[in-house]
C-alpha cells in the first residue's frame, strides 16, 4: 500500500489509473462520459460529449485561457493575492491545467485562521489516531468509499489511489470534528477536492468547506444549517424567480426536496462535470453565496420548460434530471453572475438568522412529539413489544 | 401522451444505509442495475405506472430516502404524505434486520393519526451464501408488524415487480373498501381522470381516518 507521503500529486495528474474497459470513454476529470454497454445510451452520450467538446473550444473559452496565461505570467513566482481581477478571472472558470494551483491558493487563504494548519504533523497525527482506534464514523465511511463518484475512474476499485486517499481524508476529518463525524455527502466533497489537490490539502479543503464556508450544523445530527438554507433559498426563489416560485406553489411541489442535495454536496452529481468544476472554482474563491447564485441560475435557465409542465409528477420528474441537460456553462455563468444581481450577502445572512429560530423551534417540537410517542408506546401493552409473544398464538 | 390512471399513490422506501433501496427503485422504474450506487443524500424521486387489473392502472410516485440516521429529520414530511411504503432490510446484514422496529416506529410517529401500509422486503436474496436472516424469522417479524413479506433481488430481478405490485394492490383494496380515502391536503392518494371507475366509498369520505395499529 502506498504511504501518504508517497502520493504527492493530485489525482487528475496521476499516471496511475486502472485499465479502463476498452469501450468506455472518460473526460479529463476521470468521469465516464460514454458507457460501455447499452448501444443507444452510448450514442446519446457520444453526441453529448461532442456538444460539450465544441462548447469548450469556443473563442470565448480560448480567450479565458489566454487571460489566465497573462495573469499567471504577470504574477511570476509571487503568491496569488486576492484581487478584483483574480475574482473576475475565477468567475470565468479556471483552466484545467491551472486548477490545482488556484484551488490550493484558495484553501491556503482560508486556513490561515487555523493555527494548527501550520503544524507540520497535524494531519499525520490525526491519521495516526485513526489507524489505531475506531470511531463511530469509521464503519459508514468504509461502506461509502466505493460508493463515491462511482463513475469516476479514480475511485473505481478498492486498490485505486483515490479510495485510499479518500479514506484518509474522511477519517482524519471525523477525528477533528467528532460532533460531525461523518455525514453522507462529505465523501463526495472530499473526492472532488482530491481530484485537484494533494491529500493533505484536500483535507484542509474539506475543513474550509465545513468549518468556514457552511453555517454551523450543516452536517451535524439534525442538519439544522442545511434545513435553514433551504428556507433561505425558497425566499430567494420567490424574490428572484417569482413566476416559477408560484408555479411550484400552485402544483404543491416542494423543490427544496431536490435542492437540499445540491447545497449539501455543492452540486456534485447534479450538473455535468465541465459546469461542476467551474462552479467549484468560484465557490472556493468566494464562498457559499455561489451556491445560491447557481441554484437560482439553474432554475432560471430552464424556467420556461418548468412553466410548461402542468402536473406535479411531471414537474418532480423534471426537477430530478433537468440540471443534467444544461450543457452551456457560459450561459449559466452569465445568468448566475449578471442576471441574478444584485446579490447582497447581508440579505442571505438576515434570512438565515430569521429561519434558524424557526427551524430550531420546529426541531424542539418534533423532539417533544418523539418523547411523548415513545412514552405512550412504553405504557401501551400492545405497542411495547412489536415482536410480542402472542405471535405464537397466531 | 399522458397515460390514463385511476389513482396516484405516494410510496416511500425506508431502511438502513446500503440495504439497496435505490437499486430496488432503479430496477423497478428504469429496469437497470448498477453494482455500485452512491448514497442517497436527502431524498430522491421515481415514478412508474403499474397495472393492477387489466385496464386499471395506478400511478406510483416513489420517494427514495437516505439511510443514514441524520437525514431522518429531513425525510419526516414524506412519511406524512405517503400512503404506503417498502420497509427494506438486507438479508445479508443482520443489523439492518434488527433496526426494522426503529424504522417502523419512526414512520408511525410521523404519520399519526393517518395510517400507512407497509410491505416488508428482504433484499439481496441472490446472495444465498451470505444470508444472515432466515425466511422463517423474517416472516415471523412481518406477521408481528402486520405486514406481508417478500424477498427480492434487484441484481437478478427477483420479485422486484411483485413487491411493488403486492403493495399497490394491498392499498388499492383498502381504498376500495373505504379504509383509506382521498383527502384534501394529503398527497398519499389522489384520484385519476377516469370518472366511471370511481368507487362508492370515495363519495362518502369519512373524516379522521384512524390508525388501526
Amino acid at each position: 500500500m502506498l504511504l501518504v507521503r508517497g502520493s504527492v500529486c493530485a489525482l487528475v495528474d496521476s499516471l496511475y489509473s486502472p485499465p479502463p474497459s476498452s469501450r468506455s470513454e472518460y473526460d479529463v476529470y476521470g468521469f465516464k462520459t460514454v458507457p460501455e454497454d447499452d448501444e443507444e445510451e452510448r450514442l446519446v452520450a457520444k453526441v453529448r460529449a461532442l456538444d460539450l467538446k465544441s462548447l469548450s473550444l469556443t473563442e470565448q473559452e480560448v480567450s479565458v485561457g489566454v487571460k489566465w496565461e497573462n495573469y499567471l505570467a504577470g504574477m511570476g513566482t509571487r503568491e496569488m493575492a486576492r484581487s478584483p481581477e483574480l475574482k473576475a478571472l475565477v468567475r470565468s472558470g479556471v483552466p484545467h491545467e491551472h486548477r490545482s494551483k488556484v484551488w490550493r491558493s484558495c484553501v491556503e487563504f482560508h486556513i490561515k485562521k487555523f493555527p494548527e494548519s501550520e503544524k507540520a504533523n497535524y494531519y499525520e497525527n490525526l491519521l495516526g489516531v485513526a489507524r489505531e482506534k475506531q470511531n463511530p464514523a469509521s464503519k459508514q465511511i468504509e461502506l461509502d468509499l466505493l460508493r463515491t463518484l462511482p463513475n469516476n475512474k479514480h475511485y473505481s476499485s478498492p486498490e485505486s489511489q483515490g479510495i485510499h486517499k479518500l479514506r484518509n481524508v474522511l477519517m482524519a476529518f471525523s477525528w477533528r470534528n467528532p460532533d460531525i463525524g461523518y455525514c453522507q455527502g462529505l465523501n463526495r466533497l472530499a473526492a472532488i477536492a482530491l481530484l485537484y489537490l494533494e491529500e493533505v490539502d484536500a483535507f484542509w479543503c474539506l475543513v474550509v468547506l465545513v468549518e468556514v464556508f457552511m453555517p454551523r450544523d450543516y452536517y451535524t445530527k439534525t442538519l439544522l444549517g442545511s434545513q435553514v438554507d433551504q428556507r433561505v433559498f425558497k425566499d430567494l426563489m420567490s424574490e428572484k424567480l417569482p413566476r416559477l416560485h408560484s408555479h411550484f406553489e400552485l402544483h404543491k411541489v416542494d423543490f427544496s426536496l431536490i435542492t437540499f442535495n445540491w447545497f449539501l454536496v455543492v452540486f456534485v452529481d447534479s450538473v455535468v462535470s465541465d459546469i461542476l468544476f467551474k462552479i467549484w472554482d468560484a465557490f472556493l474563491y468566494e464562498g457559499p453565496k455561489i451556491m445560491f447564485r447557481f441554484a437560482l441560475a439553474l432554475f432560471k435557465y430552464k424556467e420556461e420548460e418548468f412553466l410548461k409542465l402542468q402536473d406535479s409528477m411531471a414537474i418532480f420528474k423534471y426537477l430530478r434530471y433537468f440540471t443534467h441537460t444544461i450543457l452551456d456553462a457560459r450561459k449559466l455563468m452569465n445568468i448566475a453572475f449578471v442576471d441574478m444581481n444584485p446579490f447582497p450577502l447581508r440579505q442571505i445572512q438576515n434570512r438565515r438568522t430569521f429561519h434558524l429560530e424557526r427551524v430550531r423551534l420546529e426541531l424542539t417540537e418534533l423532539e417533544a412529539i418523539r418523547q411523548t410517542f415513545l412514552k405512550e408506546r412504553a405504557t401501551d401493552p400492545d405497542g411495547r413489544t412489536l415482536i410480542s409473544d402472542d405471535e405464537e398464538d397466531n | 401522451m399522458e397515460a390514463i390512471w385511476i389513482y396516484q399513490f405516494r410510496l416511500i422506501v425506508i431502511g438502513d444505509s446500503t440495504v439497496g433501496k435505490s437499486c430496488l427503485l432503479r430496477r423497478f422504474t428504469e429496469g437497470k442495475f448498477t453494482d455500485i450506487s452512491d448514497p442517497t443524500v436527502g431524498v430522491d424521486f421515481f415514478a412508474r405506472l403499474v397495472e393492477i387489473e387489466p385496464g386499471k392502472r395506478i400511478k406510483l410516485q416513489l420517494w427514495d430516502t437516505a439511510g443514514q440516521e441524520r437525514f431522518r429529520s429531513i425525510t419526516r414530511s414524506y412519511y406524512r404524505n405517503s400512503v404506503g411504503g417498502l420497509l427494506v432490510f438486507d438479508l445479508t446484514n443482520r443489523r439492518s434486520f434488527e433496526h426494522l422496529k426503529d424504522w417502523l416506529e419512526e414512520a408511525k410517529m410521523h404519520v399519526q393519526p393517518f395510517q400507512i401500509v407497509f410491505l416488508l422486503v428482504g433484499h439481496k436474496c441472490d446472495l444465498i451464501q451470505l444470508r444472515q436472516v432466515s425466511r422463517e424469522e423474517a416472516e415471523k417479524v412481518a406477521l408481528a408488524f402486520g405486514m406481508k413479506y417478500i424477498e427480492t433481488s434487484a441484481k437478478d430481478t427477483v420479485n422486484v415487480e411483485e413487491s411493488f405490485t403486492v403493495l399497490t394492490r394491498d392499498i388499492y383494496e383498502r381504498v376500495k373498501r373505504g379504509e383509506i380515502s382521498i383527502q384534501e391536503d394529503w398527497e398519499g392518494v389522489k384520484s385519476g381522470f377516469v370518472p366511471n371507475v370511481v368507487h362508492s366509498s370515495e363519495e362518502a369520505v369519512k373524516p379522521g381516518r384512524r390508525c388501526p395499529c
